[in-house]
């Protein structure tokens, strides 16, 4: 059924790195994904791919779920790898009919997969131990100091809030306008992208009339309830860093430090 | 011809795990020209039992005859789709044309039917329903709550269905509405002879309408007789969370406390009459 | 009685207007109204005869387009006060779906509180608290999406009762609702009305729902038909029937058997009271 879909597949849990401060996790994919552009050869992957092998360690998260998330996106994974392989030049390794695949080309190939499989990961590390409402919450406080610059953080993190609380409804709506046109001779399955696309229109116009007309109630309910923005509003929830977000920080400073000395200093690399 | 279940499953699955029994083990048949209520409270199982009717779900096990054929292939459902219409709860969301005419042509557009014969499908269905002709060419989303919920039960009937089921379709109407929706289907089956399931949680308009009842719960058709029959048994009703007529509780209550009266009184009327002749009688007696 | 109870909402010839592009229509036409603090006031009337109207100008969503309300002594016209007005008065609405704003259930609660400014840590203990009062403490982490109707209303009620208002407004709030989900939502309202002193102000068309209040005021056209007690207000059968309203069954029978000849109290709201009153006239 179409409400099974979960966005962000946010897998509940108690683990030091569900309980990590929002903000936290936040800031550390963005650092990790800054020093992973960074890194420019496989013994930095290596030390690299530490982070998620400590994250699978500390969740319990089973790896097979973690193929899961990559299955989508395979696809890219290997047209990066196979355009590399066949496009750069150097040493050749074996032709095919006018292609010519060559050693430098796979190992790029490989270098800029492991690029997208590490940063695919972490990225879903994040959605997977932080629920959505926290997500939001800790975009919003993230965003916050770049309001003076004009940047609508509260509202930004209202609407994601929003959409997240209204996805599984419209889904069900969806779901039964469907039903109801099927009951009236609709036919969804049949014909060419076309007539599909124009058949689409019994359900589209339904939903989005729909949807106009809960936004329309929502925002009476919310007046009603005293939302005027974010000016002076307080939170129930309050975020504070603990320990644990400082032995985070710990952790992403000593990987920043040993990027850098591979990159700029003694260490083995280039 | 009737509407024959055998031995009807329906299992949703949700995850890998969970399965819900929504539909167990129904054995029924809704012969031809029947008005028959369906009760039972949310989650009984009522909406998943009707969808097979027309084949929008399909049986986990068992089978679905309409008519004789049994719904299992594409060309019996699309059939069953044009003889079994059903009727969703505020089927006015479902609208989505430019005018009363459109929404309402689209049904049997969608089963090829074209020129004269549509407008005249059209005009008859707008007639049934009570919504005048000249409002054909407005938008049905300037029209009332009313009428456009009179819009899409006129955009089924006007596939002209021989078995009609209707799902809760005087919820969140006034009583004024209610009453003109429940008389239309009344008469769409009194004249012509349209089969009709009415889904309902309105025990007041159930007694009223239908020729027989019956009640779901968890999935299983538990009682499956005349409304007087049903509401016969009040507690066994509660104990389903249901509640029978008031004025059949009243009776159930003058009876536990030794008053001879009928325990099958289902309108105001009856019991007016009950209650005139026991008084009447004691009168006699005094 | 005592002394009358001091008036927490009060209308002088109130009338509101809805304009669109050329068209106006006159939904509130000249209601003067007096809601005292702790009762429970239902309003019935058809769709379209203004109970809606009339409940969105008490928590200023709507404002007067003649006349005045004052919502505890404060007149909803004036702009400085209207968070207060609201916080106030209280609202719940018809669609339980479109009310609730986040996706867990104690973070909608913390909604209201949230926008009123209030300090964490006393929003925690109202949330608590309103969510108990409710009997929704067990789905305080639980996706509102997947609840049923009548737990939802719940949800959107113990939003309002985070809020700490004198007044709840409700506008249909069980028409979308099955039955069982309909006494969920009447009994928590009445139980907030009787335990809380809570004023609430029911919108319903109902019947059965109306006879529990303290008091019924019916509209029709924009205006005030009837106001008294269920039983003042249901003894008039053949004006409510005119109207298009329903009349409780039992109420309907009493003045069917009187009509027939039988004394027999014609204001009769349930089922119990009608056994005792046939009771008695079978053994006098």
């Amino acid at each position: 059924m179409l409400k099974n879909v979960t966005l962000g597949q946010y897998i509940p849990g108690e683990s030091v790195i569900h309980k990590l401060d929002a903000r936290t996790k936040i800031l550390a994919i963005l650092v990790y994904i800054v020093i992973l552009f960074m890194v420019t050869d496989f013994v930095g992957y290596a030390f690299l791919a530490l982070l998620p092998i400590m994250v699978i360690v500390l969740t319990g998260i089973d790896p097979r779920t973690l193929f899961g998330t990559l299955r989508p996106v395979l696809f890219i994974i290997i047209l990066t790898v196979v355009l590399h392989v066949f496009m750069v030049e150097g040493t050749a390794l074996f032709t095919l009919g006018p292609l010519t695949a060559t050693w430098e080309g796979l190992r790029q190939g490989a270098f800029m997969g492991l690029r997208l499989i590490l940063l695919i990961l972490t990225t879903s590390f994040l959605t997977q131990t932080t629920s959505p409402i926290d997500l939001t919450d800790g975009l919003e406080r993230l965003l916050n100091p770049f309001r003076a610059i004009g940047l609508p953080a509260h509202e930004l993190a209202m609407m994601m809030t929003i959409a997240l609380r209204f996805i599984p409804t419209l889904l069900d709506e969806a779901e039964k306008i469907m039903k109801a046109q099927m009951a009236r001779g609709a036919d969804f399955e049949s014909g060419n992208i076309f007539t599909r696309a124009k058949n689409m229109v019994p359900l589209l116009v339904p939903l989005f009339i729909s949807a106009f007309r809960r936004a329309d109630d929502l925002a009476l309910a919310m007046e009603a309830r005293c939302y005027r923005g974010g000016e002076n509003r307080t939170r129930m929830k309050v975020m504070k860093f603990t320990s644990t977000d400082a032995v985070a920080a710990a952790v992403m400073i000593g990987l920043t430090a040993g990027v850098l000395l591979m990159r700029f200093g003694p260490l083995p690399g280039r | 011809m009737p509407i024959v279940t055998q031995n009807l499953t329906h299992v949703y699955t949700i995850g890998k795990q969970i399965c819900i029994t929504a539909v167990r083990d129904v054995n029924l048949t809704i012969e031809d020209g029947e008005m028959v209520g369906l009760i039972g409270a949310t989650g009984s199982g009522k909406s998943t039992l009707v969808q097979h009717f027309n084949g929008l779900l399909r049986p986990t096990s068992g089978k679905v005859v309409v008519d004789e054929v049994e719904l299992n292939s594409p060309a019996a459902l699309k059939e069953a789709r044009r003889k079994v219409g059903l009727i969703f709860q505020y089927p006015e969301h479902q609208l989505f044309e430019e005018t009363v005419f459109a929404d309402i042509a689209f049904g049997p557009k969608n089963m090829g039917i074209e020129g004269n014969e549509l407008t005249e499908r059209v005009r008859e269905a707008m007639d049934l329903v009570g919504l005048d002709w000249d409002l054909r060419n407005r938008s049905p989303f300037e029209l009332s709550g009313g009428q456009m919920r009179r819009v899409a039960i006129a955009g089924v009937i006007a596939t002209r269905p021989r078995y009609l089921i209707l799902d809760e379709p005087t919820a969140g109407l006034d009583p004024r509405g209610r009453d003109e929706i429940l008389g239309r289907i009344k008469e769409l089956h009194d004249r012509m002879g349209v089969t009709v399931i009415l889904v309902s949680h309105n025990m007041e308009d159930v007694a009223r309408l239908v020729g027989r009842l019956l009640v779901m719960s968890e999935g299983e058709i538990v009682m499956d007789g005349s409304p007087r029959e049903v509401f016969r048994e009040p507690l066994r009703l509660q104990s389903l969370g249901l509640n029978a007529p008031q004025v059949t509780l009243l009776m159930a209550r003058l009876a536990e406390k030794g008053v001879a009266v009928r325990g099958d009184v289902l309108t105001v009327a009856e019991a007016r009459d009950e209650l005139l002749t026991l008084l009447g009688a004691r009168k006699g007696e005094g | 009685m005592g002394e009358e109870k001091e008036a927490i909402i009060r209308t002088e010839n109130l009338e509101h207007t809805y304009s669109s592009g050329d068209s106006m229509v006159l939904a509130i036409a000249g209601v003067n109204l007096v809601v005292r603090r702790g009762e429970f006031l239902a309003v019935i009337g058809h769709n379209g005869s203004g109970k809606s109207t009339l409940a969105k100008t008490f928590n200023a969503l709507l404002l007067p387009t003649g006349g005045r309300v004052w919502v505890r002594g404060i007149d909803t016209a004036d702009e400085g006060r209207r968070w207060e007005v609201r916080q106030t008065a209280g609202m719940v609405f018809q669609n339980p779906d479109n009310q609730i704003v986040a996706t867990v259930v104690e973070e909608d609660v913390a909604f209201g509180p949230e926008n009123l400014g209030v300090e964490p840590g006393e929003i925690r203990r109202r949330v608590d608290a309103a969510l108990a009062a409710v009997g929704m403490m067990g789905y305080a982490h639980h996706a509102p999406h997947l609840l049923s109707g009548g737990q939802k209303q719940r949800v959107a009620i113990a939003g309002i009762l985070a809020m700490r208002p004198e007044i709840i407004i409700l506008d249909e709030p069980t028409s979308m609702l099955d039955p069982v989900g309909r006494e969920e939502v009447l009994s928590v309202v009445r139980k907030l009305n009787r335990e809380e002193g809570i004023t609430v102000v029911y919108i319903t068309h109902f019947m059965e729902e109306a006879v529990r209040a303290d008091r019924v005021v019916v509209m029709e056209q924009g205006q005030v038909v009837l106001d008294g007690t269920p039983r003042e207000v249901f003894r008039r059968v053949q004006l409510l029937k005119d109207l298009g309203l329903d009349v409780p069954p039992m109420t309907e029978l009493a003045a069917q058997l009187r009509a027939a000849g039988v004394p027999i109290d014609e204001a009769i709201l349930d089922v119990g009271e009608m056994a005792r009153e046939i009771e008695k006239l079978l053994c006098p």
